[in-house]
């Protein structure tokens, strides 16, 4: 699964990747950057896993962004150009271009978030902090350990305790409360009972006698680095564009003409590209496979 | 291999006059597998604890343990752990981390090995215990078996000489045992581990034992081969030790007397040469030597102690079975756990009849305990139904239907819900409609000998206990039927014994005993009806006689000697024929640190070779010469590549995390200058999370409390589902966090509540949103552990519940955050700051209210709770403030 690309690549490169894709998302505020954004997006989700996770989330996550296309010239009375009335409500055009774009990068956001899930496994999120903050990390492992454990403990004991009285599924809303919290109260004595255990089995495995390694499955490789400078030199572009103001409109008081000019496409087609680049190596090894068969 | 002298230990708890140990004295040469045995309470958890010097407990300690001939207290910290391995009783609570390859890498990182080392120690051991397959798996998705051969494997990677095991069989099935003790075998036989395990149940484990110790109030009673163990147990005639000896050898001493002594066969395999020397045929002389196991209860006072027992009882039964009035009948039941899902419960029919004692068998996952629950009523069937004398189970009112029927679970901490004893039998009897709760909960603790521990919190019961105390609400309303599940598991011969007697009790008193048990002694000793569930169907529903006599696996070892067949292949794995492993001599080898160091960095090197090597398409087998090999231009860059590694490798990270974060900060300011809202909030929430994780990193934590911090994240993410089914945003994850910032301080308050929200959203979804819920709940655990430390609400309700209320909003509030400053980016109005969080405001009332409700009713309980738990291991508060003694 792993073995081939985009997700072949090192966790620090997806990381680049994603916090990248993100802080520019944020940092060009123009519809056609962001509509740019936003189909090479679409691209790569299809290139990475068909576009299954995207249709799952998109239903919970559009409504939210439609809303806030439509709230925000309800909200804001700004703007030059007033373009029609709901009522004594002064619609600006302004207002409706902006809400629209801020939605496009919300949505843009929640896109990345999603094929964040599928790369990056949360093995790779902990490779990469187990050394920055190895204690945080640490916690989070075991935690992400304990919570499936959990989960089934407190079904477990949900199921027994109905034979107490204790339960969730009937009565008032205020006692099934109660009734829940008994219940995770009694795992948490029980959880915690057993973390002295677990504490002691990691002593008992050397915990705490010095200086620790990192065990890594990951290993960068030449592709890694490649793709590192590559997104580096891009990210360094956008930056440049940004600072002169390319790939920025200005709503705000007149609504200037949406049409990008020169210094939006170059923004545009920057910010596409990096947007893009997992397809490079989802091509990359596809066509390994074709050539290979 | 190792070799472990012990010298006159005595040892006395602090705080106790009575010693633990006395004067024990042995040794264990190197290569030998020695077994501990023992009554519970006889000082073997204390003797192994004080070999492991990380876990020894505090106290007066006199006399030495040595290893190789050098005390343990004077081996340096790092060779003693690494010296001594421990795999201890609970498969579950051993597990560190989450996936398999995390938990086998853990023990080496924390030793220190070097990168290229481990990988290799990883692939020999997980190719011998088979757990290749398994690595990517998280551990909870494991049988218990499989979870204790990886804390088997977990241990030996970093090669101890010594391996202690603290009855690591004692929560496995006996399927799983036979295996883990033939994985045992296998590395003593094979590769010469030494060993010294505790255990209660012999039966597998003497054919492979050299050395037997036997402890009996802290004192050693034998010490020497096991064939010397069992003259000796059997010549004194005592029966809490005659307890210790096999089935099958048992009965060939009482069959053959002295004839067998002189050469006392271990298993059954040997029982049976004796019976074709002696000339007696086993399936012959079995029934009617009135053979029905060697119930301890038997052993102890001799046939004539039990009353309905043996042959006559079951011919008495078996005959009268059909005339029982049916108490308890399934019909037509169909069970699945969830739509998608295949039927566990597939269209079962089975009746009870009153004052039964049933044992339901099968295998592993065949559904037992869904089979109990849906008679108990705790689950209801899709299809068909279960009926108490007549009336749907599901139509009783819950009171009514746990007073009719007991429901014991397996593991009895799940019926545990009060602070003390006394509290859980006071709660059972009033629910089960006792008149007089109080007096009834005596008569239970006088019933169930519990009288001196009502006092106790439940959680600080040894085993038995447990299953006393569990036991004893099942039945406090004396129910016409009572159904347990597996209530053997994990007992030692005595509590098993005492828990067999008092079943027999209640069902001379009329009770229907249903027990689903992997116990095969256990069923051929007590019940007066089996049946065996396969494919969610009664496969088999005859009285235990018959059905004994018809089974081939599902046989207790006297029966596998009646039987004359079966069970050849016992101990095959000690043929050999595995001399020649992957790892060569290397096991062997404990004082080649530096040997092995260099296989490790050579290992590492050619990583990085086979990276560049397969690039080119060439077979990666010489890969360190081949950069050397390979000229022009390809090959200086990978040269050149390796170097930027290993810079970066050597560089510490926060050289470069931290001019990052400055940068990223500085660009949030421009942003925010600029009008880019979105990332201007997202800068700023990111450097807020920065302090707090940097100063959490500036030590190295202990283990207690990190185990302490990740049960609570865990708990607090755990909590975001169930409650959110009643009312969205009603959860007691800001609650759990408050509490534990009062209780451990500020700062695991922080790390508890943003970790909640990191991890949790590994299940849920990570998001834009992961870093703002990361600071909000860090927040609150964080302000509520400054205010605690203050002293302003100790245990104090009305403050506490009242930041719980101005949380509840807070939250919210930086939630909103992101959308208000864009509000206030576009129209520098407050007014449409305000608006966005009135928009929130009906949400963030629940919360508020939650925690309120939550705080007011539960926070001064959980606070006790976490306290006790904080005080009885001082676990370091904030700045090291109370003195962390273990860490």
């Amino acid at each position: 699964m792993d073995a081939f690309g985009f997700r072949s690549l090192h966790p620090a490169v997806l990381l680049v990747y994603y916090a990248g894709g993100m802080t520019f998302g944020m940092l060009f505020f123009h519809p056609a950057v962001l509509l740019a954004g936003l189909a090479a997006n679409a691209a790569v989700h299809a290139a990475v896993d068909g576009g299954r996770e995207l249709r799952k989330w998109l239903k919970f996550l559009l409504p939210g962004v439609l809303l806030l296309a439509a709230v925000n010239p309800l909200l804001v009375r700004q703007g030059a150009t007033v373009w029609f009335y709901i009522g004594s409500l002064s619609i600006t055009k302004e207002a409706v271009v902006y809400g629209v774009t801020l939605a496009a990068a919300v949505l843009h956001m929640m896109l990345f978030a999603v094929s964040y899930r599928v790369v990056f496994s949360g093995e790779k999120f902990l490779h990469l902090f187990a050394r920055w903050a190895p204690n945080a990390a640490l916690v989070a492992m075991m935690a992400i350990g304990l919570v499936p454990r959990m989960r089934r403990r407190l079904a477990e004991l949900a199921l027994v305790q109905q034979t107490r009285g204790v339960t969730v599924s009937s009565g008032p809303l205020r006692l099934r409360a109660a009734s829940g919290l008994k219940l995770v109260w009694s795992l948490a004595g029980w959880s915690l009972e057993d973390a002295l255990r677990t504490a002691d089995s990691m002593r008992a495995r050397g915990y705490g006698t010095g200086p620790r390694s990192a065990y890594r499955r990951f290993s960068p490789r030449l592709r890694d680095g490649l793709s590192g400078i590559l997104l580096a030199a891009v990210a360094a572009a956008m930056l440049w564009c940004w600072m002169k103001g390319y790939g920025l409109l200005r709503v705000y008081p007149r609504l200037p003409d949406p049409a990008p000019d020169k210094g939006d496409w170059i923004a545009l087609a920057l910010y596409a590209a990096f947007v893009a680049f997992p397809l490079l190596w989802e091509w990359r090894d596809r066509a390994a496979w074709r050539t290979l068969r | 291999m190792a070799h472990l002298e012990v010298k006159g230990l005595t040892f006395a708890y602090a705080g106790s006059a009575e010693p633990a140990l006395r004067n024990v004295t042995f040794e264990v040469r190197p290569g030998e597998l020695a077994v501990l045995c023992g009554a519970t309470g006889s000082g073997k958890t204390t003797l192994l604890r004080l070999i492991k010097r990380e876990l020894a407990p505090g106290g007066v300690l006199n006399g030495d343990i040595l290893l190789d001939g050098v005390p343990i207290r004077n081996w340096n910290p790092r060779q003693a752990a690494a010296a001594v391995g421990l795999v201890m009783q609970d498969p579950e609570n051993q597990l560190a981390t989450d996936t398999v390859e995390h938990e086998l890498a853990f023990g080496m990182e924390n030793f220190g090995f070097p990168r290229g080392e481990m990988r290799r120690r990883l692939a020999e051991l997980a190719g011998f215990f088979g757990l290749e397959p398994l690595l990517e798996k998280p551990l909870e998705e494991l049988s218990g078996g499989r979870k204790q051969a990886v804390n088997l494997a977990a241990v030996l990677l970093c090669r101890p000489r010594l391996l202690l095991m603290d009855e690591p069989l004692a929560q496995l099935d006996p399927q799983a045992a036979r295996e883990l003790i033939g994985l045992i075998r296998r590395l003593n036989e094979e590769r010469g581990v030494t060993v010294l395990m505790s255990e209660h149940r012999l039966d597998e484990l003497l054919p492979a034992a050299d050395r037997v110790i036997l402890l009996e109030a802290g004192g050693v009673a034998f010490n020497g081969p096991p064939a010397d163990f069992i003259r000796a147990v059997w010549r004194s005639g005592d029966p809490g030790r005659l307890m210790f000896l096999p089935a099958a050898t048992a009965w060939a001493l009482r069959r053959f007397g002295d004839e067998a002594l002189a050469d006392p066969p271990l298993d059954v395999k040997a029982v049976r040469r004796i019976c074709l020397t002696e000339g007696v045929a086993g399936s012959r002389m079995y029934p009617a030597e009135g053979l029905t196991g060697p119930a301890p209860g038997e052993m102890r006072e001799g046939n004539s102690g039990s009353p309905r027992h043996g042959a006559e009882r079951r011919a008495e039964e078996g005959n009268g079975r059909r005339r029982k009035e049916p108490l308890l009948s399934a019909q037509g039941v169909f069970f699945a756990y969830s739509r998608g899902e295949p039927a566990v419960i597939r269209g079962l029919d089975w009746t009870l009849g009153r004052g039964e004692f049933v044992a339901l068998l099968g295998a592993n996952g065949s559904g037992k305990s869904t089979l109990l629950q849906l008679l108990a009523g705790l689950r209801r069937p899709q299809r068909g139904d279960v009926r108490l004398a007549g009336v749907p189970v599901h139509r009783l009112p819950a009171g009514t239907r746990t007073a009719r029927i007991g429901y014991l679970a397996q593991n009895p901490l799940l019926h545990f819900v009060h602070e003390t004893v006394r509290e859980e039998l006071i709660h059972a009897a009033a629910f089960t409609g006792a008149a007089d709760p109080e007096e009834e909960a005596l008569r239970l603790a006088r019933r169930f000998d519990l009288e001196h521990l009502l006092e106790r919190h439940p959680h600080d019961l040894s085993g038995g206990e447990r299953q006393r105390a569990a036991l004893a609400i099942a039945v406090a309303g004396r129910p016409d039927v009572l159904l347990l599940d597996e209530p053997t598991k994990g007992l030692d011969p005595f509590a098993k014994a005492k828990l067999a007697d008092e079943l027999r009790r209640l069902n001379g008193e009329g009770m229907t005993l249903v027990a689903a048990t992997h116990d095969v002694e256990f069923a051929e000793a007590h019940a007066s009806r089996c049946a065996l569930l396969f494919r969610g169907e009664i496969a088999a529903d005859e009285p235990a006689e018959t059905f004994f006599r018809g089974n081939f696996f599902y046989v207790s070892p006297l029966r596998r000697l009646a039987d004359g067949r079966g069970e050849e292949s016992r101990g095959s794995g000690s043929d050999g024929g595995f001399g020649d492993g992957p790892d060569g001599g290397t096991t062997s080898g404990t004082g080649d640190e530096t040997e092995s160091g260099t296989v490790g960095r050579q290992n590492g090197g050619s990583d990085n070779g086979t990276a560049a090597g397969r690039a080119v398409g060439a077979d990666a087998a010489s890969a360190d010469s081949r950069p050397k090999a390979g000229a022009g231009a390809a090959g200086a860059v990978r040269a050149g590549w390796r170097n930027v590694l290993a810079l970066f490798r050597r560089m510490p990270a926060h050289l470069w995390m931290i001019p990052a974060a400055v940068a990223y900060a500085a660009l949030g300011v421009m942003a925010f200058r600029r009008g880019a809202s979105l990332l201007a909030g997202f800068a700023m929430v990111f450097l807020a999370l920065v302090p707090f994780y940097a100063r959490y990193e500036r030590k190295m934590r202990g283990a207690r409390e990190l185990a302490l911090v990740a049960v609570l994240a865990a708990l607090a993410s755990v909590g975001r589902v169930p409650f959110a089914l009643l009312l969205p945003s009603f959860t007691p994850v800001t609650f759990i966090v408050m509490v534990t910032g009062v209780v451990f301080g500020a700062e695991a308050g922080f790390i508890a509540g943003s970790m909640s929200a990191l991890v949790s959203n590994f299940f849920l979804g990570q998001g834009p949103w992961t870093p703002w819920q990361m600071f909000a709940w860090g927040m609150a655990g964080y302000t509520a552990g400054l205010l605690a430390r203050g002293g302003l609400f100790w245990r104090k309700r009305a403050p506490l519940a009242a930041l719980g209320l101005v949380w509840g909003f807070l939250y919210g509030w930086i939630l909103n955050a992101s959308i208000a400053i864009d509000q206030w980016a576009q129209t520098k109005s407050w007014a449409n700051v305000l608006a966005v969080y009135a928009a929130g405001l009906p949400f963030d009332a629940i919360h508020a209210a939650a925690n309120v409700f939550f705080l007011a009713l539960f926070g001064p309980a959980w606070i006790r709770l976490l306290e006790r738990y904080r005080d009885k291991y001082s676990v370091p508060v904030d700045d090291g403030t109370l003195a962390a003694r273990n860490l």
